[in-house]
């Protein structure tokens, strides 16, 4: 059955334009990822109106392709600049940069790549292990799970963003506001449309996305004065000694294996997880003050738990339709755009979509390491492109991007808008992930919360009694004492 | 109190909730507990927000006295200020102007957010990256764009 489904999958996967389409992902992914200053979500924002004009499944693997280079591309800023590209990379800093300096940037971004490609293998078959079941028992949700399960969602992604818990959960309410902005389903009424002609359908996913990301993003970056070291030197030595390959083959290992737990959670994601693996790593070393000296164990570690836990994380994306952490939900918002919306029903119903998805993820993880060990000079020579060239360049993506989806200049200056708005919140500390999150869950909890409401008869108490919609809740419950936990310990 | 993120915050939040809050109360039905109208749900995440944004606004003056534990947020309008006008006169310009003419202007004003400023270079550049866009976009993706007011690729 697995090997029926996977060889589905890589039979859609294998044709020669699909092929093309996930290197050209992967390539471009990486290509704008390893940008000083673009992080994996900006370049993820900006490239996918370019998959819009393809059929659904070139594009979805096209774009996982963009994600995993994109996702391999903030890896390797991170070891040569110091500058992770997002959370979950922030770990590998510490020790790749080490390296770097040390003259063993080869090693670590070899490293790097094949502890990934080592926990996407497993990933990618976990998902096909574990999606089917996990897509078969979502069936048996009603209303009241999926409330439950998106309620725990949106909690935990709130509360285990870094930062401020409340704001996170006013970011999310602020979020799932967004996506009711539109007509409403069951009444076709507008909402908070303001005769817009433009809103009746909804604030598009690209304006918010590439706004609260791309946008408010390089406002930030103009002005923060802080000059960042680049490593522009030669790498002497690109790979690994057998000596690295013996010291990481474990780390990489237990990454894997604590990625893959943390990437099925929703709302925790890699950034967590690559925390806890690096961490374990620390506590199981002999000698754990070479850590944060560049010991390469803290290299394979996160990158394998990171990469591992960005593909687990597609397990309750793709089989409930509930997206774990930011980049996913750009992921669902982009799949929605092409007519798949993921869900139990997905599987079932396109399983060539679904297989091949799959099975692209798997090809694409290979295409990393095939293309950048061998170009890794080139991303290196990248990095010494001036800001002032990029950021110009970036926001004309994010217009052509936004304009095309429509051929409308409204979006352009939605996008605008919640760019301004994007970098106000980030200045006072609200991550803008949870926002999202809550934005594309926003129209799915409110109509399942109806639905729940119509056939309990407006009974709640449905949410406590339903032994699956009970854990999920008592779930969301342990993730708001973690939130409440140390206010009360100070008051004690 | 112009510096205190969490009042700042606090105030921004409680500002969208308690908007929401008021237009749906006035503009769509509530329906009932077991028929939910279109202004319930968006009633009740107003009214969230509103008491978070309350709850983060009082909590920024409880600690704003000396024993301020938060650095005070410091603005910079320029580089947000231009990036947001750059892509306005990009919308607006697209229509009227065609690609090639709105990449112009938005590549100058976006320039304009940045620390330094040099016109050789920011012409280059958006000389450089139009050519890119309208081959990638125009010939390759076959976007229906105007390249010069009624020029159109066929």
């Amino acid at each position: 059955m697995l090997l029926e489904n996977l060889g589905l999958g890589f039979g859609v996967a294998f044709s020669a334009a699909n092929l093309a389409y996930c290197f050209a992902g992967v390539a471009l992914g990486t290509l704008i990822g390893v940008l000083p200053g673009i992080t994996p979500l900006v370049a993820i924002g900006m490239l996918f109106p370019l998959t819009f004009t393809l059929p659904p499944i070139p594009s979805l693997i096209m774009l996982a392709g963009i994600y995993y280079g994109a996702q391999y591309g903030g890896s390797t800023t991170s070891i040569l600049v110091n500058l992770p590209g997002e959370t979950g990379a922030a770990v590998t800093c510490i020790d790749g940069y080490q390296m770097a300096r040390q003259g063993r940037a080869g090693p670590a971004l070899a490293v790097a790549a094949l502890a990934s490609f080592f926990a996407g293998c497993i990933g990618t078959l976990l998902i096909a292990l574990l999606g089917p079941p996990l897509g078969e028992w979502a069936l048996e949700f009603g209303p009241w799970e999926y409330c439950a399960l998106m309620l725990m969602g949106l909690v935990a992604s709130a509360v285990l963003a870094h930062g401020d818990a409340v704001k996170g959960v006013a970011m999310v309410a602020l979020g799932l506001l967004f996506g009711i902005v539109g007509t409403d389903v069951n009444s076709g009424w507008q909402r908070y449309t303001f005769e817009v002609p433009e809103l009746y359908d909804g604030i598009g996913f690209t304006v918010i996305a590439v706004g609260l990301f791309a946008v408010a993003e390089i406002a930030q970056n103009l002005e923060s004065r802080s000059p960042r070291e680049v490593f522009t030197g030669k790498i002497p030595r690109l790979m690994p000694s057998r000596q690295d390959l013996g010291d990481s083959a474990w780390p990489a290992t237990r990454g894997t294996v604590v990625g893959a737990l943390f990437g099925v959670l929703p709302g925790t994601g890699p950034a967590l997880s690559s925390f806890a693996a690096y961490m374990l790593e620390k506590k199981l070393a002999r000698d754990p003050e070479r850590f944060g000296r560049g010991a390469i164990e803290g290299v394979a570690a996160p990158e394998a738990a990171n990469n591992a836990a960005a593909q687990t994380g597609f397990i309750p994306t793709l089989t409930l339709g509930i997206p774990g952490s930011a980049v996913m939900t750009l992921m669902v918002g982009a799949m929605m755009m092409h007519g798949f919306a993921p869900g139990p029903n997905a599987i079932a119903e396109k399983p060539e979509l679904f297989w091949g998805i799959v099975a692209s993820m798997w090809i694409g993880n290979l295409m990393l390491v095939v293309l950048n060990l061998p170009l890794i000079g080139l991303w290196v020579r990248l990095l010494s492109v001036p800001y002032r060239w990029l950021f110009p360049s970036i926001v004309m993506f994010c217009c052509i991007g936004n304009y095309s989806v429509n051929n409308n200049p409204v979006d352009v200056y939605l996008c605008a808008a919640l760019g301004a708005l994007g970098y106000v919140l980030a200045k006072l500390d609200c991550e803008p992930a949870p926002l999202l999150l809550g934005y594309v869950l926003g129209p799915l909890l409110e109509e399942h919360l109806r639905r729940a409401m119509i056939l309990g008869r407006g009974d709640a108490t449905q949410f406590f009694t339903r032994p699956i919609s009970l854990a999920f809740m008592i779930g969301t419950a342990l993730v708001l004492a973690v939130m409440v936990w140390p206010v009360l310990r100070r008051r004690i | 109190m112009l510096g205190n993120k969490d009042f700042l915050a606090g105030l921004v939040f409680l500002a969208f909730g308690l908007a929401a809050m008021a237009i749906a109360d006035r503009d769509y039905p509530m329906g009932t507990i077991v028929h939910m109208g279109p202004g319930n749900f968006p009633a009740a995440l107003g009214a969230i927000l509103a008491f978070l944004g309350l709850y983060l606004a009082a909590r920024g003056l409880w600690n704003a006295p000396p024993g301020t534990r938060m650095a005070p947020v410091t603005w910079d309008w320029r580089p947000v200020g231009c990036i947001a006008a750059s892509m306005l006169a990009f919308g607006f310009l697209m229509p009227r102007l065609g690609l090639v003419g709105a990449l112009v202007v938005m590549f100058v004003l976006a320039a304009l957010g940045g620390r330094e400023f040099r016109w050789r270079e920011v012409l280059a550049l958006t000389a450089v990256m139009s050519a890119f866009a309208v081959g990638v976009f125009v010939y390759v993706l076959k976007l229906p764009f105007a390249l010069f007011p009624g020029f159109h690729v066929a």
